[in-house]
């Protein structure tokens, strides 16, 4: 007996220690997601509804046996803006102790300021470039594939691989051109294109496109035009007058869109449409939200777009927008027959989607390997599609499509597409499975037409030292400011010669020609490269 | 002497503390908020002098004496926002500040309580409804097929409607407006309260001698809240530099913004959404010094006027 309850308490001793060979591994990370997704209230606020990102961690477990637990904190995108450095501050003077682990940016990272450098400058994220060969192969693999060009806006001008966690454009590796889902362009209802008995052919010019927002005037629409909010996100729009509304290149050189007479002549067609009463006269109270309900109710006729009007999309209850939205194929190489050359987002300095270890990250060669799992197909399926037999199904083709549960429920692209982890690999297979049917397209499938965009958005983004992003900090909050000034003034009161040349003096005298210093010099270092 | 004056008082605050030692309780947590939330942030003031980066602890930051300071104020539109400010501050105290003060001398007249009571409850509402809900009541009046455009075009046929809150010329009445519309039942708590402490037998006294309402008002009422009047005049006079940012923030877009960009909306938008805690904080010590010297100036004038004074 004795004996027994000897080997019974040796066998009771031991157990954990079989239990802990069987358990598998949990990590557990704190992630601070940067996040512009209004979706995120679809989840009622609570991220760990996400079915999309349980689908990960579980399928990352049975890849390699660690079960990872995530601690979301979410910053919206108004938050992002106004919190993240009080929130880094707050965790830097408490000595880091509630300081995340990751950053998953969905927004553009300059809300701290000076980055990216100064962000290692700072301490706050690691630099884990050298680590990346070895803990995130997938990544390498497919980045080392493409051009030097393309590769070199990964990385930092002190050469930091920035851009790890982050989604690669759709290019097609042999040639090197960029068949990004350019989401700009005008766009309409399609039972008003019908009611106004107009064809998308029919609109080509700023001519035809005056008579349509008549026409919709005539059949009651409150708001024939309206830009996309506050009359920014229009790039298509001013594309078609062969300026931009930011920064943007013409051959070698940068220029500012909103100084240039062409410029003049998009903002005073503007004014024309609003003394017209053909643009909404609120615009200047219409936020994103607003928008996204003036579409939903049908009071805007026609609007700019970007794909931040997804919201609109999954707004229609049990109406999809592949049908209830209609893109207008008139771009900006089709209106006025003037093709426009845009240096993209060069108004940001850096892309999105990165994903960044923070000084206090726990376990971070994991870290890197849990981020890296996103560059594979699955997972660029799982990122834009959700989960198979859910939110998409294969197609006759081997084709992934969306479902019909997916085209009317508006909460489920919320539930299961994990858009903002997408490492949107870009395998041969992953290539050729997802290239014609990315998210975008599927929604709005008849606009893109990526073959020329290569040509019309050779670069995405430039780069800017952290010695002259202190400087462009410095000057363009109020050269930027007093621009949507004088738009708004221009829109509503109309442009005068002494307006104008008061408007030009006084971005000059606002730092105009320092920042355009900034931009070229770095246009110069991208041309540069070989 | 001074020792003996210490002894006493220790010796009376010790007395006294044991016969209203519960009054002291009761103090505490007003003490406690003050010392936490007022005097403790203090030292963050420094960021003023420092080039602060938020990632980097608070005393590794560098030095760099005034440059913040001088940075702002040589600024493009530091004038134009200390002149948004000091309007916008100015015609709160011409027009918003009297108004409660007319309401509660009007209010007092009332004899029937129950209507007063109405009155008053009906008056103080609108101070209960959030800044924000109050915004949006007014973007959507000022639409350009809000209540407003609707009511000016009844009156006047050729009316264009626009939303008013493009339109420079009506950011100020609107911002006033609405100010006046929300806190002037709230304002006049104070003023009915002093009334309450005039002397009944003053009026009587008066009446005696012949005085109207009108020169029992004059004579004995506003000279019997002349002191709450002073306190309130001195205290919104130490806030002339400081509009609050909450609501113009709310209200304004760029097609008014050489009418609605205060000192107190350039720290949010530089400060918290451009993250220059610096420049900003540098910014605001300035704005409270000067609202500091404002404040006593006020103080001093009104006392040689009245004999009234906050200190």
């Amino acid at each position: 007996m004795k004996k027994f309850l000897v080997a019974l308490l040796a066998i009771a001793m031991l157990l954990p220690c079989f239990a802990g060979f069987a358990e598998d591994e949990v990590v557990e990370w704190d992630v601070l997601l940067c996040w512009a997704s209004g979706s995120y209230e679809q989840l009622d606020g609570d991220i760990t509804k996400h079915e999309g990102i349980k689908e990960y961690i579980r399928r990352y477990k049975e890849a390699y046996g660690v079960d990872v637990k995530l601690n979301f904190e979410i910053l919206s995108t108004n938050d992002v803006y106004t919190k993240f450095a009080l929130r880094v501050a707050a965790a830097a003077d408490k000595n880091n102790e509630d300081l995340f682990d990751m950053i998953w940016w969905n927004v553009d990272n300059y809300v701290y300021p000076g980055a990216p450098e100064t962000l290692y400058d700072d301490g706050l994220v690691i630099d884990v470039t050298d680590m990346l060969p070895e803990y995130a192969p997938k990544f390498m693999e497919t980045l080392n594939k493409c051009p030097k060009w393309y590769q070199d806006q990964y990385y930092t001008p002190k050469g930091r691989l920035f851009l790890f966690g982050s989604r690669f454009d759709d290019m097609d590796l042999e040639t090197g051109a960029v068949e990004q889902y350019t989401l700009t362009g005008p766009l309409t209802p399609t039972w008003m294109l019908e009611a106004t008995g107009f064809e998308k052919e029919d609109i080509n010019t700023y001519e035809d496109l005056t008579e349509y927002l008549h026409a919709l005037k005539d059949i009651g629409v409150k708001y024939p035009f309206h830009g996309l909010f506050n009359l920014w996100m229009m790039e298509w729009y001013y594309g078609g007058f062969g300026t931009g509304q930011n920064w943007y290149m013409e051959g070698d050189e940068v220029k500012w869109g909103p100084l240039t007479p062409e410029w003049r002549e998009a903002v005073e067609q503007l004014h024309a449409w609003y003394a017209d009463g053909l643009l909404n006269t609120d615009f200047v109270a219409y936020g994103y939200n607003e928008t996204i309900a003036g579409f939903c109710s049908n009071e805007i006729g026609i609007g700019g777009f970007d794909a931040r009007l997804g919201p609109i999309y999954s707004g229609i209850p049990g109406n999809g927008a592949v049908t209830a939205l209609n893109m207008l194929q008139t771009t900006e190489r089709y209106l006025d027959g003037k093709v426009s050359t845009h240096l993209g987002g060069t108004g940001y300095n850096y892309k999105y989607y990165a994903t960044h270890f923070t000084r206090s990250c726990n376990d971070l060669e994991e870290a890197i390997r849990f981020v890296d799992f996103r560059y594979d197909a699955d997972m660029a399926l799982l990122a834009q599609f959700g989960m198979e037999g859910i939110s998409f199904e294969f197609n006759e083709e081997g084709r992934p499509v969306r479902t019909e549960e997916y085209n009317n429920n508006p909460k489920i692209d919320a539930q299961y597409v994990a858009e903002f982890m997408s490492g949107f690999a870009m395998t041969e297979t992953s290539r050729e499975t997802l290239k014609e049917q990315t998210y975008q397209e599927t929604v709005f499938g008849s606009w893109s037409q990526p073959e020329n965009y290569s040509e019309v958005f050779p670069v995405q983004f430039i780069k800017r030292t952290a010695e002259e992003t202190e400087i462009y900090n410095k000057y363009y909050p109020d050269f930027s400011n007093y621009m949507f000034e004088c738009l708004y003034d221009f829109i509503i009161n109309g442009v005068t010669d002494e307006g104008w040349e008061t408007y030009y003096n006084t971005s000059v005298e606002l730092g105009y020609n320092e920042l355009m210093e900034i931009q070229q010099a770095a246009y110069d270092r991208f041309l540069a490269i070989e | 002497m001074n020792q003996i004056l210490k002894k006493n008082f220790r010796a009376r605050f010790i007395r006294d503390f044991k016969l209203n030692w519960m009054c002291y309780l009761m103090f505490l947590p007003t003490i406690a908020y003050y010392i936490i939330f007022s005097y403790m942030p203090i030292y963050g003031i420094c960021i003023a002098f420092l080039e602060y980066r938020p990632a980097i602890p608070f005393f590794e930051a560098e030095f760099v004496g005034l440059q913040n300071f001088q940075t702002y104020f040589s600024g493009m539109f530091f004038l134009r926002n200390l002149k948004n400010t000091l309007m916008l501050t100015s015609l709160s105290l011409i027009i918003e500040f009297p108004i409660p003060i007319i309401f509660a001398l009007l209010l007092n007249e009332i004899t029937n309580t129950r209507f007063k009571k109405l009155v008053q409850n009906i008056t103080y509402l609108p101070h209960f409804v959030s800044i924000v809900v109050i915004c949006g009541i007014l973007q959507i009046f000022v639409k350009s097929d809000g209540v407003f455009n609707k009511i000016f075009a009844f009156f006047n046929p050729n009316w264009t409607s626009v939303n008013l809150l493009s339109r420079s010329e009506w950011f100020r009445p609107l911002y006033i407006g609405s100010g006046i519309w929300q806190g002037f039942g709230w304002g006049s708590i104070l003023y009915l309260s002093a009334l309450s402490g005039i002397d009944a037998e003053l009026y009587e006294a008066a009446l005696m001698d012949g005085a109207s309402r009108w020169k029992q008002t004059i004579h004995i009422t506003i000279p019997g809240i002349m002191p709450t009047i002073c306190l309130m005049l001195i205290l919104k006079c130490g806030g002339m530099l400081s509009t609050g940012s909450e609501k113009i923030i709310l209200l304004y877009n760029p097609a008014i913004y050489n009418v609605a960009d205060t000192l107190d909306t350039y720290i949010f938008r530089e400060g918290i959404q451009g993250a220059d805690f610096s420049g900003t904080a540098a910014v605001g010590m300035a704005i409270q010094a000067v609202s500091l010297a404002i404040m006593m100036c006020v103080n001093k004038i009104t006392k040689r006027l009245s004999g009234n004074g906050l200190f």
